[in-house]
């Protein structure tokens, strides 16, 4: 920059003078030549004459900025009085006016509450009609979540306030990241708000201007809402009814308006469900759901207005490009980390929020207590009502709520999981026959139309209201027509089935069953058609030989009427496949599923499905048998046949993936059971989401297996992230999370970690004590892990306490040469070695040897460390050396 | 609250020459101005610009009486721009030493509105100004009077015993002086 010495500057007051009175061209001539001898002055002057024009604009705002700031301060009203109470200071500003925080200085107890002090001395009679409103409104709301009103006024300058409860709490935004609240903790405290604005919306009342900062969570966890400033009364149509709307779009702050007010239509009880959306929007995400910085209010106004949403998981996809750190810091702030974060937002939380921000009022969730019902579904994984009802999703809540027991049971007994998802078949079949039979459709959609709005809880109704209704009207009105109350009863039936609901599936079926066997006679096809579906609900329930008996005679139907080899012939084998199985009949239950493959290979077109299945059960019958070979090449076969024909976007991947794994593990082919469950894993993720117990199995599978393979940190890393999904989806208290914490107990042992080992495994019992009884085979596992760490600890009178406390549960269940006796004896013995009890350990050890065999485990790399050991310390040589 | 004629005779007695009345004066004009201000910021709508004219004009009447002669006026004025000034840098002032400190609280009181502001800060402003004084101390002040009080030529004139011609001309070269000192930043 220049340097004006005194000199220069004279110069330049002269030379700036005289060529202001030239021309545009001539000045630059003039200063030229006069400034011949300096060109940096002539460049100076230059400047300062085709400087900017609007500097008198630029310095004026600079100090009324200012002078905003430093007289609109606390300061400018502290100690003054407003009605009988002293103004401490200023704790924010709403759409009408000031808020301070006072206390009443005529009386004994010393109460503080905040007071709103209006803008504008009453000259319009609007205001103080709303003024007078808003404290008549407040004065009536009385919910725990509701800033009370105490009391109200006219200053002496003639300037409404109101005068109320005063709220020491934390901004609900700043408090969920303060005390690092996860998701469901956050829906929780949200629930509670939706809560105190449906309590509101029921007393008549709109708040319009719902944000972050008008809710504070106090101290002892109330969120509280605040500032009923521009709250009116609603019609019993929860419509506006006065004029004052477009002014409400013009006082509220403009980052929360929604369309409507932007538009200057009228204000709902809509408006505040938006509202409700843009905070949950940022509670979930720690990103607002539209930037607003820097933005004019007329771009604003049109984003609002006409750009949708980007759901909260795909900004903090799109953040984590550009700004790790935040998405780092946001995920901590929610006890948890980026991808597990998105994976939560994804699917349902995304859905809510967008559902609730949609801009047409028509769109969006009817009420707020649709929104925090559909939250509920959420926290409870039920399928919420937003969402389009879609087959995947369903799908998804439907594997999600019904194979809990299957797979834990499966899975952890010997490894050798096994899925199947008859869901598919299902779906296609009432697909099928809605569009055939043309009467039934027309029912169905009087079923449909025949709801009542009023009813509705949301946007729509959900499956289980369609059907209840739909049930009750078929059992009540169409007595006349029983062929087509038969075939709607048995497509109700199914979906029941599909809902997982197999009491009011089976009866149901039952009823259509009884009205098809009234109408056609025991041999016709539909009969045979009822029979299956319920024998596959009987599978469920279950009722074997009623199943048995059911399938049998529908088989024998079939065969009759269709020919041997039609679909309808696989099916009922199928059935009887997986029913023999059941029973363990292996046998009968190879026999049926082979045919039931046969017959589908020749309809492998149009029952893609169907044939991957029978090829998966027939793997399934095969494993039990031993014979992993050809159960492989089943698998294959199936996978292969899924993703030809429906992608490799199919849930069935997910399951068929995961049991190749299992078996491949089983036949020791470590490497490729790895790579398989990787492609499970992210076959889960995609398909069946972030949040699916499948998708914790799996994890588990995969970090058991690293663990085989003596890859510790990712074993332990993996198997914590399962352990993690476990709790969130299937509770604490979960057996899996007990055998998660097991499996973590043995990676933990081997790393060295004793502490920890011990710990994890005394969780994993205190999980078993709650959720299994005491005798049960997982308890000795966690139990015998438990004394080989309490072995290396040296707490060896706890060691024995606890190893003969799982031989004795283990001897329940198990012959003495099985594989998990002699694990546990190994370590019992290891614990007599080092008690210098020789000879009782040696027994113990040599009967484990030879069971265990060759085949490499870690059992057996600890019998042989517990031999050397005992040799050692015996001071005998081993005879093996 | 002040009575009127305190303010009239201090600001009689300081235009004689009087230099201790100003201490007394400075203070009870601070006051005034804080609590109109405070008042017009309440009682506006939210993102409406107060400005300093209106606050200096407001003070005026109702600190001294009517029948104050124009010098007078133009002093008071002067005084009220200085303070303004000075009050107005101060907070700027220790506002960016907090902001430094980092603890300033987050007490954001009007949300969002209006987008952002491309102007230059009170502290910048003020920078500018004592660069100014170095090399040219008149015109700074009749910058100070200019913006923060909103004095017409002839006021200016008449509190800095110059022409108003002279103002005129000062006045433009230092609009000129600032725009660039401000663009160059």
């Amino acid at each position: 920059m220049i340097d004006l010495t005194p000199e220069r500057w004279s110069r330049v007051e002269r030379l700036y003078h005289s060529a202001a009175g030239f021309g545009l061209s001539g000045r630059i001539d003039f200063v030229t030549d006069e400034c011949s001898d300096d060109p940096e002055l002539r460049d100076y002057i230059l400047g300062l004459l085709q400087g900017p024009q609007q500097i008198d604009a630029t310095i004026e705002m600079t100090i009324a900025e200012t002078l905003g700031h430093v007289f609109g301060d606390a300061d400018s009203m502290q100690g003054e009085m407003i009605g009988p109470y002293r103004v401490e200071r200023l704790i924010g500003s709403g759409g009408m006016g000031m808020v301070y925080l006072a206390s009443r200085a005529d009386e004994q107890y010393d109460q503080q509450v905040a007071i709103k002090l209006g803008r504008h001395r009453l000259v319009d009679p609007q205001t103080e009609l709303r003024l007078r409103n808003e404290r008549q409104i407040l004065a009536d709301l009385d919910h725990p979540c509701i800033a009370r009103l105490l009391d109200g006024g006219t200053t002496t300058d003639g300037v409404p306030y109101l005068v109320m409860e005063y709220i020491d709490g934390m901004r609900i935004d700043t408090y969920c990241d303060a005390n690092k609240l996860g998701i469901a903790d956050r829906l929780g405290l949200f629930q509670r708000i939706c809560g105190a604005v449906d309590y509101a919306h029921r007393n008549l009342v709109i708040h319009r201007d719902i944000k972050p900062s008008n809710i504070l969570v106090a101290a002892d966890g109330t969120p509280k809402l605040l500032d009923f400033g521009i709250a009116k009364l609603t019609d019993s149509q929860g419509a506006a009814t006065d004029g004052l709307t477009r002014e409400g779009a013009v006082i509220l702050t403009p980052a929360n308006a929604s369309p409507e007010q932007i538009l200057g239509q009228a204000v709902t009880t809509s408006t505040d469900v938006y509202a409700l959306g843009l905070l949950l929007y940022r509670l979930l995400s720690g990103f607002k759901a539209y930037e607003t910085e820097g933005l004019v209010p007329s771009e604003f106004a049109r984003i609002v207005c006409q750009e949708p949403a980007v759901a909260p998981s795909l900004t903090l996809e799109r953040a984590l490009q550009t700004e790790r750190h935040s998405v780092a810091e946001i995920s901590a702030n929610r006890a948890t980390n980026p991808d597990r974060l998105l994976r939560n937002l994804r699917g349902d939380l995304d859905t809510i929020v967008l559902n609730a921000l949609r801009k047409n009022i028509e769109r969006r969730y009817r009420s707020v207590s649709a929104l925090a019902d559909d939250i509920g579904l959420h926290l409870r994984s039920m399928p919420i009502v937003a969402r389009a009802d879609s087959w995947s999703y369903r799908a998804a809540k439907f594997v999600r709520r019904h194979y809990a027991a299957v797979s834990v049971a499966v899975l952890v007994v010997a490894m050798l999981a096994t899925f199947t998802v008859m869901l598919s078949i299902q779906n296609r079949l009432v697909v099928r026959e809605r569009d055939t039979a043309q009467e039934v459709s027309q029912f169905l959609e009087d079923i449909f139309m025949a709801q009542d709005p009023a009813q509705a809880r949301g946007t729509s109704v959900t499956a289980e209201e369609i059907l209840a209704t739909g049930a009750e009207r078929i059992r009540n009105n169409l007595s006349q027509r029983p062929e087509i109350q038969a075939a709607l009863m048995g497509t109700i039936g199914r979906v029941y089935f599909s809902l997982g609901d197999y009491a009011r599936s089976s009866a149901m079926l039952e009823q259509a069953l009884d009205l098809r066997l009234a109408t056609l006679g025991p041999g016709a096809p539909d009969v045979a058609a009822i029979q299956n579906d319920l024998a596959e609900t009987l599978l469920r329930v279950p009722d074997y030989p009623r199943a048995d008996e059911l399938l049998r005679s529908a088989l024998a139907v079939n065969r009759g009427a269709t020919g041997p080899f039609s679909p309808e012939v696989a099916k009922n084998l199928f059935n009887l496949a997986e029913l023999h199985l059941k029973i363990s009949d292996h046998d009968q239950a190879e026999k049926f599923a082979a045919e039931s493959v046969e017959i589908y290979e020749q309809h492998a077109e149009a029952f893609s499905i169907e044939l991957a299945e029978a090829k998966n059960m027939l793997g399934r019958i095969l494993q039990v048998r031993g014979d992993l070979d050809r159960t492989e090449a089943l698998l294959l076969e199936a996978i292969d046949i899924v993703t030809t024909h429906e992608g490799p976007d199919h849930p069935l991947m997910a399951y068929y993936l995961q049991n190749l794994g299992v078996l491949q593990r089983s036949k020791g082919d470590l490497e490729a059971a790895q790579r398989t469950f990787d492609r499970a894993i992210d076959a889960t993720r995609r398909i069946l989401g972030e949040q699916h117990h499948l998708l914790a199995a799996t994890l588990v599978s995969q970090g058991s297996l690293l663990h085989a393979r003596g890859d510790l940190d990712n074993a332990e890393r993996v198997l914590r992230d399962a352990l993690q999904l476990h709790i969130d989806t299937r509770g604490a208290n979960h057996p899996m999370v007990g055998y998660d914490m097991t499996v973590l107990g043995m990676v933990l042992h081997d790393r060295g970690e004793l502490a920890g080992a011990e710990t994890m495994l005394r969780d994993a019992l205190d999980v078993y004590a709650v959720a299994l009884d005491d005798e049960h085979q997982y308890a000795a596992s966690a139990l015998t892990e438990l004394g080989a760490v309490l072995n290396s600890t040296g707490d060896l009178a706890e060691a024995e306490r606890v190893l003969q406390r799982a031989m004795e549960i283990r001897a329940k269940d198990y012959a003495q040469d099985h594989d998990l006796v002699a694990g546990t004896r190994v370590e019992y013995a290891d614990t007599l070695t080092r008690l210098g009890r020789y000879e009782e350990a040696e027994a113990l050890l040599q009967t484990s040897l030879s069971s265990l065999g060759n085949r490499p485990s870690r059992r057996l790399d600890r019998a042989n460390e517990a031999w050397s050991r005992l040799m050692a310390m015996s001071g005998r040589r081993d005879p093996a050396d | 609250m002040t009575s009127p004629p305190t303010v009239t005779t201090l600001l009689r007695d300081w235009c004689s020459g009087n230099g201790a009345a100003l201490d007394e004066l400075t203070p009870l004009i601070y006051d005034d101005l804080r609590r109109i201000a405070a008042r017009h910021l309440r009682l506006e709508r939210p993102g409406h610009t107060l400005q300093v004219t209106a606050l200096v004009n407001e003070a005026f009447e109702r600190l001294v009486e009517a029948d104050v002669d124009y010098q007078d006026r133009s002093h008071f004025f002067a005084i009220a721009a200085r303070t303004m000034h000075r009050t107005l840098t101060d907070y700027g002032r220790a506002r960016r030493a907090q902001k430094r400190g980092g603890g300033i609280a987050d007490v954001t009181l009007q949300e969002d509105i209006n987008g952002v502001s491309t102007a230059p800060d009170i502290v910048d402003l003020d920078d500018a100004l004592q660069k100014l004084a170095g090399i040219d101390e008149r015109k700074s002040d009749i910058l100070v009077l200019h913006y923060f009080g909103g004095m017409t030529y002839d006021e200016t004139a008449d509190a800095l015993k110059i022409s108003a011609a002279t103002v005129d001309r000062d006045l433009r070269l230092a609009k000129a002086w600032l725009a660039n000192e401000l663009a160059d930043d």
